[in-house]
């Protein structure tokens, strides 16, 4: 999140400043299909994300992306440097500007993968998907957040949901379960306050763009995946009285104090007290998403306390149970100036399919599965089960199409500026719910007209 | 009666306690650094503020480990002792001429200088990338270096400027009487003087190329060229900061920057004081 956020704004600039040094390459033909495994070699360079670019990291990054490829195609050398701290759109966007760059162009989501499109730096993955049957094998809604202007440019990387966390050793000790609609919520929030408990421990003080979790949650919660589909394709204006009601329905929660015990908590606490809170059994409840599963187990294991998660619930009549707002964190793409667009093709289709070797780098936290079809069968023991559980509900919920959206993914970039800039003063109540949605029409409607608005997917959750 | 020191502060309990507040406001946000540096994830939520409950050195093992602090630190020395030198000796050639030198277009080159130190460095990463990627100088220490000097020398060369300015036209012309060439009037007589004013340009820029940031990331790909200052991108663990392993980081890195400014202070505030040039 906080990396996709930094990245968008920048995204714009760098590319119009790409001028001044070089023309953006214009693709030069489609990806070719990968022939016998033999006949591919070459190098290839690759940047990518990695928590830390230690030796150990970095030996284990390797033994689980690029061994078992270079096992299947040996006459390929890969040139793989890691990039830490978020760093690595930046390098990669001033590389393309400069008419520069590796094979692979990964990007943290959709958003930034449109103007990157635009520039002609992607190359047209559609004839490799097509022969090896990615549209089968990608779960729907992330192939279609990879096509742009008709063409599939990027694969999807990681995929997140918005869930609710909570401690579940703390509702086990108080008789509770997860709240399954807005009456079962607020009495659950109510009890939580008598014996001095936050509900919900969110908060914004580590990372800003924190209280856009929340604004996703409600408007799928409230308005509902349905009317959000209709505001993205134009059927229908984000000043509608749905998503009003989203946002007023948020701004009474802080009211009320549900956040953090208040709004002036909300923007002073911190990412370890919300979490020690969280464990500890102080806070009772967590709206985030899948990134959350390494840091809450940190915590939890420390207090000797167990954390669990479930759906989100609906909040308003009409909207359906089960929804998850999706969202896709990263996505991979073939440089379109790639001096080995079959080299390159042939770890993106190995990429794809080795599932097994998947789980196993999920399983030791070096990154999140990718959003591809998979049975329990196809995890080694060792991953908790609970992460499994996860992504085995969303692509159930995937086949269905019982999907949400969330603004980081789905939204245009102003849109998701606006939010950003306006959101605190609705909480803080300097601004009103109906002004809000009124600025976030307007940003949307001009990224509309810029054609900044990621791929839209469809989605059955009509309640 | 109170006492008055040299500087003529008078020795009042107003002033004590003033300057008391003024330690506990630079020094308590330092002193908690370095409590948090020895705490737990749980601890540091549970207490943020308060002392730890045990001197755990594990957070430092892991920070160093971790982000590979003495090969970065291998490389920051590097750094700094190419931008030192490199900023010294531009600045210092650039700022005698400006200064000692009868020049034209002299007030022309000093405005130049003054519009280059307000121009945003991001304006120029693109071009930069592109010219060091056709030149090799991508993914190399020397290349960062140049860059670094470029960064560095116009402020510094205001800042020689006015120091030298200050020194008496007299002994340029008592050297030239006996013989001196324009190199050894300056090598040998006025830079010497000017030692202050070097050692300050010399912590200014060396205490930016310590922690540059944006031309590391970007300009260096391999990790085993990587300064210091990258380090702290090490720590995080998905969408996650690992806030133990940030502190105790942070306190080895602050270490040697706080070092060498209690060492110098004196001379570093002097030059900038004789420069006549903030900072």
């Amino acid at each position: 999140m906080v990396r996709r956020h930094r990245t968008l704004a920048l995204v714009a600039a760098v590319t119009l400043l790409g001028g001044c040094a070089a023309e953006p390459p214009a693709v030069k033909n489609n990806t070719t299909v990968p022939t016998a495994a033999t006949e591919i070699g070459g190098k290839v360079t690759m940047w990518y994300d990695l928590d830390s670019n230690d030796e150990k990291s970095v030996k284990e990054f390797e033994k689980w992306y690029i061994e078992p490829y270079k096992k299947m195609y040996p006459k390929v050398t890969v040139d793989a440097i890691p990039s830490t701290g978020g760093t690595l759109g930046q390098k990669v966007k001033t590389a393309l500007a400069a008419g520069r760059g590796p094979d692979f162009i990964e990007t943290p989501g959709s958003s930034t993968a449109v103007p990157y499109a635009d520039a002609g730096y992607l190359a047209d993955l559609g004839p490799l998907a097509e022969k090896e049957g990615w549209k089968e094998r990608i779960l729907p809604w992330a192939y279609d957040m990879g096509v742009i202007d008709g063409k599939f440019l990027a694969v999807p990387l990681y995929y997140e949901t918005l869930v609710l966390f909570y401690n579940k050793t703390l509702f086990t000790q108080n008789g509770w379960t997860p709240p399954t609609d807005r009456a079962s919520l607020e009495k659950l929030a109510g009890e939580m306050q008598a014996k001095d408990i936050v509900p919900f421990v969110n908060a914004n003080a580590t990372y800003q763009g924190a209280t856009d979790w929340l604004v996703s949650s409600f408007m799928n919660g409230v308005a509902g995946p349905a009317k959000i589909n209709q505001a993205l394709t134009g059927k229908l204006p984000f000043t509608d009285q749905a998503f009003v009601d989203s946002i007023q329905l948020l701004a009474d929660y802080f009211g009320k104090g549900y956040f953090a015990g208040g709004a002036k908590q909300y923007f002073s606490l911190q990412d370890p007290q919300k979490y020690a809170m969280l464990a500890e059994g102080k806070a009772g409840m967590y709206i985030s998403g899948s990134w959350e599963f390494a840091a809450l187990d940190d915590y939890f294991k420390e207090a000797g306390s167990e954390w669990a998660e479930a759906p989100l619930p609906p909040l308003a009549p009409g909207v359906p149970a089960d929804i998850y707002p999706l969202s896709v964190g990263g996505t991979m793409s073939i440089n379109a100036s790639s001096k080995n667009l079959p080299a390159a093709a042939a770890y993106l289709s190995w990429m794809l399919s080795d599932v097994t070797t998947m789980w196993e780098a999920t399983s030791l936290g070096l990154r999140v599965p990718l959003p591809i079809t998979f049975t329990q069968a196809d995890v080694p023991p060792g991953v908790d089960q609970r992460v499994v559980d996860h992504y085995l509900r969303i692509n159930d919920a995937s086949a269905k199409g019982a999907v949400g959206y969330t603004s980081w993914t789905s939204f245009g970039g102003k849109a998701e500026q606006n939010i950003l800039e306006n959101i605190d003063k609705v909480v803080n109540g300097d601004m009103s719910a109906a002004d809000f949605c009124a600025g976030l029409d307007k940003a949307f409607k001009a990224d509309v007209t810029a054609g900044l608005i990621p791929p839209v997917y469809s989605t059955s959750a009509t309640g | 009666m109170t006492a008055r020191t040299s500087g003529g502060v008078r020795r009042t309990p107003i002033s004590y306690f003033v300057l008391i507040l003024l330690a506990l406001f630079a020094g308590v946000p330092l002193l908690i650094l370095v409590f948090n540096s020895f705490k737990s994830n749980l601890e540091l939520g549970q207490n943020p503020l308060g002392l730890p409950s045990a001197l755990d050195f594990d957070n430092y093992a892991e920070a160093w480990s971790r982000g590979s602090i003495g090969r970065g630190m291998w490389n920051s020395v590097v750094l700094v002792g190419g931008t030192v030198i490199g900023t010294c000796l531009c600045a210092g050639a650039c700022a005698y001429s400006l200064a000692r030198l009868d020049m034209p277009f002299k007030r022309g080159v000093e405005n130049y200088l003054f519009v280059v130190i307000s121009l945003p460095v991001q304006m120029f990463i693109v071009p930069l990338f592109f010219l060091w990627s056709n030149l090799a100088l991508i993914d190399t220490l020397f290349g960062l270096i140049i860059i670094y000097v470029a960064l560095n020398t116009p402020f510094s060369v205001l800042l020689l400027r006015t120091f030298l300015v200050g020194i008496p036209k007299e002994l340029d012309e008592a050297a030239r009487i006996d013989g001196a060439n324009e190199w050894q009037i300056a090598w040998r007589i006025i830079l010497p003087l000017a030692r202050p004013g070097l050692l300050t340009v010399g912590l200014v820029a060396g205490l930016g190329a310590y922690s540059e940031l944006l031309f590391a990331v970007i300009f260096v790909t391999t990790p085993e060229k990587l300064p210091m200052a990258t380090a702290l991108l090490q720590y995080s663990q998905g969408h996650t900061q690992l806030f133990g392993l940030v502190n105790a980081a942070a306190v080895i890195m602050t270490l040697p920057a706080v070092l060498l400014f209690l060492f110098m202070q004196r001379k570093f505030i002097a030059g900038l004081a004789s420069g006549g040039v903030k900072g």
